[in-house]
C-alpha cells in the first residue's frame, strides 16, 4: 500500500504522459482521447514549473501535478461506510515556451512548425490545456483497466484555465479540476 | 587601422601560458568539465534515451569562484546541505583563454548550443563541491573581452 496521493497522481501522469489508452485496450473512446507518448513531458524530478531555476531544456510541454486541497465529497459520507469518498482539488499547470531565439527547445507535435507557434504561446498553452482536460475527463482513461484502490472516479474541470507569463520565454498554463475517489475504510494509506 | 589578429593570438597565447603555470603551481582545485548530452528525443518523454555524451574537460583548469546564490529547488551541494537548505549558488569560471595557436576554446565549444534533445551541464568537482561533483546551467557568457571568456553557472537538477 502506498500513500492515496501517490497511487492518483500516477494515474494522472500516466493519462498526460505515459500514453494511457493509446493502445486502444480502454476503449475506442479512450483512444480518442488519449494523449500519445512524446506529447507531454513531467516535470524534472518533479520540479515546480514556476521555479525559476527549472531548466529551459526541460520546460517546453512539461506537466506538473500540484494538489491543492482535499474534502470530503459533500455528499453523505458516514465515517464507518466502506468505500469513503473524497474529493481533491488539483492543478494541472502545463509550459510552453516561446521567443525566437529559444525554437530549439519546442517539443513540435503533428503539424506544428517553430517558426510559426514560437509566436503563439497562449494559443499553444491553451490548446495543450484543452487536450489534456479532454484526456482527464474520460472515464474510460481514468477508471478503466485493472482497479485502482483508491479508485479514481470522476476529474472534472473547476472554472477556467489561466495563463501566466514567467517572464523569459516561459508561459504556463494552470486548470483546476475536482477530482473524486474513493478510499477503502479498511486502509490507513501510510506511504 | 585593420584589426591585428596575431597581436591578439599571441597575447592570448601568453595568457594561456600564465593559466597553465597558475594549474601547474597547485592553485586550481577545481575542475571543470562541459557535458553534453544527446537524447534519442526530447529530455524527460519516457521513451528517450541517452544516446551519447561527450565531455570537454577545460585545460588549464580556470579559476573557479562563488557569484552568489539563489533559492531554488535545484539548490544542495556543499554550500547548503549542511544547513538543510535549498540554495542554488552561482559560480563564475574564468578566464579562460579563447582559443590561439597553442589552445584555448572557443566560445561555441564552452556553451555549445542545447535543444530540446540536447542537456548541456557544466560540471564541477573539487573541495568546494559535493564529493562527487556538482551539475550546474549556464547563465552568462562574457567574451567581450580580446584574450579571455567568463561563463557565470549556476547549480542545477543534478
Amino acid at each position: 500500500m502506498s500513500s492515496a496521493y501517490a497511487t492518483l497522481e500516477a494515474r494522472l501522469y500516466d493519462i498526460m504522459v505515459n500514453g494511457r489508452g493509446v493502445n486502444g485496450a480502454l476503449g475506442a473512446d479512450a483512444l480518442a482521447k488519449s494523449i500519445p507518448v512524446g506529447r507531454f513531458r513531467a516535470a524534472r524530478m518533479n520540479a515546480p514549473l514556476r521555479d525559476t531555476t527549472y531548466p529551459s531544456v526541460d520546460f517546453d510541454r512539461a506537466v506538473f501535478v500540484e494538489w491543492l486541497a482535499d474534502a470530503d465529497d459533500p455528499t453523505i459520507n458516514n465515517p464507518l461506510d466502506s468505500p469513503q469518498h473524497r474529493e481533491a482539488r488539483v492543478a494541472i499547470c502545463n509550459a510552453v515556451t516561446y521567443g525566437n531565439a529559444v525554437t530549439d527547445f519546442l517539443v513540435l507535435a503533428g503539424t506544428e512548425s517553430a517558426a510559426t507557434v514560437i509566436d503563439q504561446p497562449r494559443q499553444r498553452a491553451l490548446n495543450d490545456s484543452a487536450r489534456i482536460q479532454r484526456a482527464l475527463g474520460n472515464p474510460d482513461l481514468l477508471r478503466g483497466g485493472t482497479p485502482l484502490d483508491p479508485a479514481p472516479l470522476a476529474c472534472v474541470r473547476e472554472g477556467g484555465t489561466t495563463l501566466e507569463d514567467l517572464g523569459s520565454g516561459r508561459m504556463l498554463a494552470t486548470t483546476v479540476y475536482a477530482l473524486r475517489y474513493q478510499l477503502d475504510n479498511t486502509q490507513a494509506y501510510d506511504p | 587601422m585593420a584589426d591585428n589578429l596575431a597581436a591578439r593570438l599571441a597575447h592570448r597565447n601568453a595568457a594561456l601560458t600564465g593559466r597553465r603555470a597558475a594549474e601547474g603551481a597547485g592553485v586550481r582545485s577545481v575542475s571543470v568539465s562541459v557535458v553534453t548530452e544527446t537524447w534519442s528525443g526530447p529530455t524527460q518523454v519516457s521513451t528517450s534515451t541517452l544516446t551519447t555524451t561527450a565531455t570537454l574537460v577545460l585545460s588549464p583548469r580556470p579559476k573557479v569562484v562563488p557569484a552568489g546564490e539563489e533559492s531554488g529547488y535545484f539548490g544542495g551541494g556543499n554550500s547548503a546541505i549542511s544547513g538543510g537548505r535549498l540554495i542554488a549558488g552561482t559560480y563564475r569560471i574564468g578566464p579562460i583563454t579563447l582559443a590561439t595557436t597553442g589552445g584555448g576554446y572557443t566560445v561555441a565549444q564552452l556553451s555549445p548550443p542545447g535543444a530540446s534533445d540536447t542537456r548541456i551541464y557544466y560540471f564541477l568537482a573539487g573541495d568546494e563541491f559535493s564529493a562527487s561533483g556538482e551539475r550546474f546551467e549556464l547563465t552568462d557568457v562574457d567574451a567581450s573581452r580580446p584574450h579571455q571568456v567568463t561563463l557565470t553557472v549556476r547549480r542545477t537538477a543534478q
